[in-house]
């Protein structure tokens, strides 16, 4: 190829990914008007400052008991760890961008790949910045600070960053499923091993220890047959990401929907078999098992897994009956989801009447509501006293309970099944 | 209320009389075709790509509205009883349309309950369709997992499953592996025993020629041939022992073109 060809596929390459980028920029920014206006800016800033003001209460006199190692140690891990990849591309790409594979690698997934590194590095700084007070004020570090000096260890972990974020394109490449997912099981495990021993142990052994490491990290990743470029895996993830941003945004405006890849989720797909035989319950069938299998289901069940944490190292009745409630209300929105799934074009060939896809729709998201609020309601006294100090009198209080479940049972039992089963258009169809 | 195939009607169960339609009513694309299709019987659907085939289908579906003339299947139209309408009529698309979120079983379960199919009926039958079409492996897999073969495979064991007045099928044969289309082939003669009177668009001629009992030729819209696969020829000119039905239609679209550059 002549050298012009080589320069122009570099240009078309630059510009379709600063095109890529400025597109999806441009497409999500808008929404983000409705989102504020929805009253979630107010609630999102309320939890900043909340966490602000609680940040610099603990940062001037950080208790004794304050478990500044762990936190630490988990906090940096989970910053360093995290390997995400924007490349913005698109189901076509492997079609018409294949011929140029080594260019794309050259110039468009090498820039991606760097910018991924400087975001990381940047995370893992501001991070390590908000621990760094923590860590020289704590009873339990102050004397490990002493000996790790901060600009050492902020050096130490943005390089384990960037390694990691080098590491999630190694383990991308690999062609086999049960690498990727090994490769990354030990990448964790490690990396964290590495954070953890450059925090809490003196450098001299942490540093050789986390280089041991790195090395062998480098040595799994030239096991596993790769691909140069995973073109699938990157559309994949693309794809991946692209829903789940219009899977928050929709929470507060109708944006365009995506279908999701579904989830197998035996664990849990077997309760649409307990649908009776029945013609009338061919709707709810359809939805449950969509439901079940879909990102609304994903998405709800790690969020009360979430709350019921929450809830549990709480130690305050009123903070829980706050976060149950709050909890619950998420949990509205996110089955209101239901209402927007659409099916393919042979369901309208079928003869069954439109008129009941609503009607199913609200009858699982209240019953997915309902047991939402059963499994939060039970974490609330189960977990009672469990993160509490000694001495602390009120951890469950049964009038606070009492409203969050009653808040619930109104939210996801009537008011939000209401609000899916009333038809509003033709599109609802 | 389903009406099966075994169910006796009077009325044929396709009866598309001088319709005129497509999207939009300046530029129809169907312009006054009629065809009428008896239970028991296999009427063939060709014509060039863009002639109206799939827009005819859409129509018979319910899923585009006439500009002018009528479809009945059983006897009704989808106004006057969708639910009779709706439920005489299985439809195998061209591209497989699957929901993806189910698996091929819980597919063939959500057409049971759609259609109101007896439970114990439904699941003898569906394992007999997993037999003919070789997918017993596959019932517990989702369609993300599934070649495009196993997938027409799945539209074509829900549609079988119903055993409906009118089955509408949309090139079948494309994508599937020899020995489906030999089960396709033998579920559609069973299904004809049956009463079930089919629709079949293909391009493949040949088989349409050995299979099917009248053909019908669209071409830009209109309908240029009907009859049974020899008076098809007969029509044609290709009278000769060797004349194949590939011979015919190329001749019927050749005067067809001749015909329109003459007007």
């Amino acid at each position: 190829m002549s050298r012009i060809a080589h320069d122009e596929q570099r240009a078309f390459l630059h510009s379709l990914r600063r095109e890529r980028t400025a597109a999806f920029r441009k497409e999500i920014v808008p929404y983000f008007r409705y989102v504020f206006q929805s009253g979630f800016g107010l609630f999102a800033s309320a939890i900043f400052f909340t966490l602000l003001i609680g940040y610099m209460d603990l940062i001037k006199a950080v208790p004794a008991d304050w478990p500044a190692k762990w936190v630490g140690a988990v906090v940096l891990s989970l910053s360093a760890l995290r390997a995400p990849l924007r490349t913005y591309f698109r189901p076509a790409d492997s079609v018409f961008l294949l011929a140029m594979e080594n260019r794309m690698l050259e110039q468009y997934v090498a820039v991606a790949l760097r910018k991924a590194v400087i975001a990381g590095v940047l995370r893992t700084l501001a991070v390590f910045a908000l621990f760094a007070p923590i860590y020289i004020r704590s009873p339990q570090t102050a004397a490990l600070a002493d000996v790790h000096p901060p600009i050492v260890l902020a050096l130490l972990f943005a390089a384990l960053t960037g390694i990691n974020i080098y590491g999630g394109w190694r383990e991308r490449r690999a062609a086999a499923r049960s690498w990727r997912i090994g490769l990354k099981a030990v990448r964790i495990a490690l990396s964290a091993a590495a954070v953890t021993a450059l925090l809490l142990k003196p450098l001299a052994l942490a540093i050789p220890f986390a280089a041991a490491i790195v090395a062998v990290l480098a040595l799994l990743w030239r096991l596993p047959a790769q691909h140069a470029l995973p073109w699938d895996r990157l559309i994949e993830e693309e794809a991946a990401l692209r829903r789940r941003w219009m899977g928050f945004l929709s929470w507060f405006v109708d944006v365009p929907t995506e279908t999701a890849k579904p989830t197998y989720r035996r664990w849990i797909a077997w309760i649409g078999e307990l649908i009776p035989w029945s013609r009338s319950k061919a709707w709810h069938y359809l939805y449950v098992k969509v439901f079940l299998r879909g990102e609304t289901f994903g998405a709800l069940w790690r969020w009360i897994i979430v709350t019921c944490l929450v809830v549990a190292v709480s130690g305050s009745a009123l903070i829980d009956a706050l976060v149950f409630g709050a909890s619950i209300v998420v949990c509205g929105l996110q089955l209101s989801e239901l209402k927007r799934v659409r099916f393919v074009e042979t369901a309208d060939t079928l003869p069954i009447a439109p008129q009941g896809k609503l009607m199913a729709a609200a009858a699982v998201a209240r019953g997915a509501g309902l047991a939402a609020v059963a499994l939060i309601g039970a974490a609330v006294p189960a977990t009672a006293g469990l993160g509490a100090n000694p001495g602390d009198a009120e951890v469950f209080r049964f009038d606070y309970w009492l409203a969050a479940a009653g808040f619930g049972l109104l939210w996801c039992g009537w008011w939000m099944p209401r609000k899916i089963a009333r038809f509003t258009d033709e599109d609802d169809l | 209320m389903v009406v099966s195939a075994q169910e006796k009607t009077s009325a044929p169960a396709l009866a598309m009389k001088e319709l005129t339609g497509g999207y939009s009513r300046r530029r129809p694309v169907l312009h006054g075709v009629s065809m009428t299709l008896h239970g028991g019987e296999l009427l063939g659907l060709i014509g060039l790509n863009g002639a109206g085939k799939s827009t005819a289908i859409k129509h018979i579906l319910g899923l585009m509205v006439a500009h002018s003339g009528e479809v009945r299947v059983a006897g009704a139209t989808l106004e006057e009883n969708r639910e009779l309408y709706r439920s005489s009529i299985a439809y195998v698309p061209e591209q497989p349309s699957l929901f993806p979120n189910l698996t091929v079983k819980e597919h063939l379960h959500w057409t049971a309950l759609a259609y109101g199919l007896n439970r114990e009926a439904a699941e003898k039958r569906a394992d007999e369709l997993a037999t003919t079409f070789r997918m017993t492996e596959a019932m517990k897999a989702l369609p993300d997992t599934l070649s495009k073969g196993m997938k027409q495979k799945v539209m074509l064991m829900n549609a079988l499953l119903v055993r409906p007045a009118l089955l509408i099928i949309d090139e079948p044969f494309l994508g599937l592996d020899p020995l489906a289309i030999r089960g396709l082939v033998a579920a559609l003669d069973e299904a004809r025993d049956e009463g079930t009177a089919i629709l079949l668009s293909s391009h493949i001629l040949p088989a349409l020629e050995r299979k099917a009992n009248r053909l019908v030729v669209l071409h830009k819209g209109r309908l240029i041939a009907e009859g049974t696969p020899k008076e098809v020829k007969a029509a044609a000119g290709c009278t000769g022992t060797e004349a194949t039905l590939d011979d015919a239609f190329e001749a019927l679209v050749e005067a067809a073109e001749g015909g329109r550059k003459g007007e």
